[in-house]
């Protein structure tokens, strides 16, 4: 990029809000996936749909790569610029536009941060059910461009289900507006699904129209622990079948368990963990936490809790939200992965995931929490990352898990954090190479010049410059 | 697995860097796995959301700057100094990387090299080694509040350390809690103009070694005077002395001196179990009051403080409401860590934030138990165009006991 077209751009959003200082450009090349980084050579922070159409227009005409970002908290690259040129951080367009309790809608700017917005709505008593654990950092925008699913999903549903309508920017710079206002609308093709977990490659998000729900009346919030995995899963697989439906079903193997209720200052013994969630009317709640309560004693757990309080309940959610970072405390490097399984295959994977490290030849650890509602697992490897050796073994481990767990187990090699750079390899062993071809034409028809957020998802130009992770490439 | 290794490695990309303060840190920024929690009620961040103003960019910046992969500027230092050491990062980190007392000590580094730190802090250091005060007031003045009957130095085992803010800034907080000893037939004394600083300003501000004169100082004023018990109305001077000068000097004064450390809320919720004061709590008006508790940071967040406050507000015959966003999870009134004297505006505009934040609560008055919160957040008050009056503690308590 030229000083003069830097000029240009900066001059878009005003100096305060531009930077292609050397320290800013570090901080713009990370996100919480470990090992990889690619430095922007410019960060732009725009405070307006028009300020990014600008930008757009700009960086198309001259064909400069830009990618958007919210608050970096992805997990497979989805926000990483590989291919240098505009870092275009969102997270300063963060104002509410607008609630509308009757219709149970907000419309919202992309940098909202998801907790913030259910502090807003719990004021008025709603609020938006998709929970990812990130939730304290992660914005709406982030979410919408990567469908995020969380621990809420087995009831509600992800991001997805509760998007209304958006406002984009195309990679040419013109300003769309996709979905309704109201709750049904099947008038041509759905743009605002295609948009949604398109990982930033096909438009940029500028104001998003969110579907809110009513605060249950009541919630219950109980953890069991277990010796083994296979108690655990079986408990969970047996209260989904029950005919309940809870909030929330999550598992956390023994080493998770461990950090996350370290972290929380919480005394338990070593086990594999279940944590429940029912919300709902007051009553039934009650009735089903007891008759989950039931079926969890039966396997015999070592421990329970059954939250008395909403400080209590909350305690334990976010002991379970902070499983990620909480296994930094055990190894120096956690790379996170993300994949679902029909439920019923749950034990197997698990089994299967649990012998990886055989074989692989370097110490390789392996710690595995997820959405079990949902059959969503989040194996975690555990390694040095600064060891060539380890990483080139972590890198056969992901080949793998994906290929000899996931896919022959029918599954789905990202539920929730996205196909990023980190997964791009397994798309065609997924979806076959028809549908592939037809996710890459499907971006040309947005982006022209491949200049949005490129190498990333289902849009390619492949393979991407991958690094860091000792990738194949 | 093997934790990441401190000190050595680290030691041969930058060995100037990693032998000085952030030496015992170095670790920590390894642990950092960037999943950004931090960032959620960084009060500098969310005034200016630009990554490396959160925590999680001013990590990677040190980490950086100790691998030797960027080299140190003025923009870095300018960013480790755009923090008020709210500490709500390093209650949230759940990797466990104590990121603000790294942030302190990466000040510390700076100051010894000699490197570009905010001009009023400069100013600010000048003031408290010339005066011993930040202010740059007279000695003398620090005894403006003391009413008659008080007489500095007197022996006694009890000291009330009344600290800057109370004494040049809100006398309003040291003369309730000189009464409220009083009304509780404690004896006690203070200092009075041989006060001096406590030296929390130089610490939060990197001037460790300034600090550590000062903790020398104090430690041999409070060995002289023999007491047993010394009483802070500041939750900074609380911290400094019962915190800092043990882990960043060697200086314990519990453990070496056998003082007992109290912030003026502890000793006020023990009068109270005692039976020594009570209040009914009206202040000259019927029913009970409705108040909210802001939980200052160096209190809450750092010294874990946060119920004998409250309790002496409800033994003060009030109601208490809680904001959500209350104990750990407080926002930063704006003020601290050196921040309201380097970036005045943005300081004020904070605390208009968590002055609206706790007036969206149906409530008569917000009580605080530290002077500097109180002057912050009546300037966020007025910034919105506010009414609800904002009390320390002793204050409030005094009212309720009829002294106002």
């Amino acid at each position: 990029m030229n000083e003069r077209l830097i000029a240009e751009l900066e001059a878009i959003v005003g100096s305060e809000n531009a930077s292609t200082r050397a320290e800013d450009l570090l901080c713009g090349s990370y996100e919480a996936v470990p090992l990889m980084e690619y430095k922007p050579d410019l960060i732009l922070a725009p405070r307006t749909a028009e300020q990014v159409s600008r930008i757009l227009l700009l960086a198309n005409r001259h064909r400069i790569p830009v990618t958007p970002r919210g608050a970096g908290t992805s997990l497979a690259g989805n926000s990483l610029p590989v291919a240098g040129g505009i870092c275009l951080d969102m997270s300063s367009m963060k104002a509410v536009l607008g609630f509308d309790g009757a219709n149970q809608s907000i419309a919202v700017e992309p940098g909202v941060v998801c907790d913030t917005l259910n502090d807003y709505l719990a004021g008025r008593g709603f609020f938006f059910p998709p929970d990812p654990a990130s939730s304290p950092a992660a914005t709406i925008g982030g979410m919408v461009a990567n469908n995020s699913g969380g621990n809420r999903a087995l009831k509600y549903g992800v991001t997805r289900d509760h998007v209304l309508w958006l406002e984009a920017v195309l990679p040419t710079g013109e300003i769309i507006r996709t979905g309704s206002n109201t709750l049904k609308s099947v008038s041509g093709y759905d743009l605002t699904r295609l948009l949604i977990g398109s990982e930033g490659t096909l438009a940029v998000i500028t104001k998003v129209g969110l579907k809110v729900m009513p605060l249950p009346e009541a919630r219950a919030v109980s953890l069991y622990i277990f010796e083994g995995v296979e108690e655990a899963v079986r408990t969970a697989v047996e209260i989904k079948s029950s005919g309940i439906l809870p909030s929330m079903l999550e598992f956390m193997d023994e080493p998770s368990t461990r950090a996350s209720f370290e972290y929380a200052k919480m005394d338990c013994p070593e086990g594999c963990a279940v944590l429940v969630e029912c919300d709902g009317r007051s009553g039934a709640v009650e009735r089903e936490a007891e008759l989950i309560h039931r079926i969890a004693m039966g396997r015999r757990p070592k421990f329970f809790e059954r939250a008395s309080s909403p400080e209590e309940a909350e305690r334990l959610i976010s002991a379970r939200k902070a499983a990620l970072p909480a296994l930094s405390r055990i190894a120096p490097t956690i790379f996170m992965e993300d994949f679902t399984v029909p439920v019923a295959k749950i034990p197997e994977a698990c089994a299967r995931i649990a012998s990886i490290p055989d074989g692989l030849g370097a110490p390789i650890g392996i710690s595995t929490f997820g959405h079990i509602g949902e059959g969503n697992l989040h194996p975690n490897f555990l390694f040095d990352g600064r060891d060539p050796e380890q990483r080139r073994a972590f890198r056969k481990a992901l080949d793998i898990l994906y290929r000899d767990v996931v896919i022959p187990l029918g599954g789905s090699i990202t539920g929730e954090h996205g196909v990023g750079l980190s997964r791009g390899d397994y798309m065609e062993l997924e979806h076959g190479g028809k549908a592939v071809r037809l996710m890459r034409e499907l971006k040309r028809v947005f982006d022209p010049n491949m200049i949005l957020n490129p190498y990333k998802a289902k849009g390619g130009p492949w393979p991407p410059p991958l690094r860091g992770i000792g990738g194949a490439h | 697995m093997a934790p990441a290794p401190e000190g050595d490695r680290w030691g041969a990309l930058m060995p100037d860097l990693a032998n000085g303060p952030l030496k015992g840190y170095l670790g920590d920024l390894e642990k950092c796995v960037r999943c950004g929690f931090c960032r959620e009620l960084c009060p500098v961040g969310d005034l200016y959301p630009w990554e490396a103003n959160f925590p999680r960019g001013k990590v990677q910046l040190l980490k950086a700057l100790a691998r030797g992969d960027l080299q140190i500027s003025d923009y870095i230092v300018e960013r480790i100094y755009f923090c008020t050491t709210c500490g709500y990062c390093l209650r949230r980190c759940p990797s466990g990387v104590r990121t603000n007392e790294a942030f302190e000590a990466a000040r510390a580094a700076f100051v010894e090299r000699g490197l570009a730190i905010p001009r009023e802090h400069s100013r600010v250091v000048e003031s408290v080694l010339r005066f011993g005060n930040p202010f740059g007031e007279a000695e003398v003045a620090r005894e403006r509040w003391m009413p008659p009957w008080l007489k500095a130095g007197r022996r006694s085992e009890v000291l009330y350390w009344a600290g800057c803010m109370a004494s040049y800034r809100l006398e309003e907080t040291a003369i309730s809690t000189a009464k409220i000893l009083r009304a509780a037939g404690l004896d006690f004394t203070t200092l009075g103009r041989a006060e001096g600083d406590c030296g929390s300003i130089l610490i939060r501000t990197g001037h460790w070694r300034e600090a550590e004169r000062l903790a020398e100082g104090n430690a041999r004023k409070f060995e002289e005077l023999g007491i047993k018990v010394l009483v802070t109305s500041c939750p900074g001077c609380f911290r400094t002395f019962a915190e800092d000068y043990r882990r960043l000097f060697g200086i314990d004064l519990k453990g070496d001196l056998g003082l007992e450390i109290l912030h003026s809320s502890q000793l006020f919720e023990r009068l109270m179990g005692e039976g020594r004061i009570s209040a009914s709590g009206s202040g000259g008006r019927s029913g009970a009051m409705r108040v909210t508790y802001h939980d200052p940071c160096h209190l809450g967040r750092h010294m874990g403080v946060y119920d004998p406050p409250r309790n002496v507000i409800r033994g003060a015959g009030a109601e208490l409401i809680e904001h959500s966003k209350s104990r750990w999870l407080a926002s930063c009134c704006g003020a601290g860590g050196g921040f309201r004297s380097a970036h005045g505006e943005l300081s004020v505009k904070q605390a208009a934030r968590r002055a609206a934040q706790l007036s969206g609560l149906a409530i008569d008055a917000i009580v605080t138990a530290c002077p500097f919160c109180v002057v912050n957040l009546r300037k966020g008050v007025e910034a919105i165009g506010g009414s609800t009056p904002v009390y320390d503690l002793p204050s409030f308590l005094d009212r309720a006991m009829g002294g106002i």
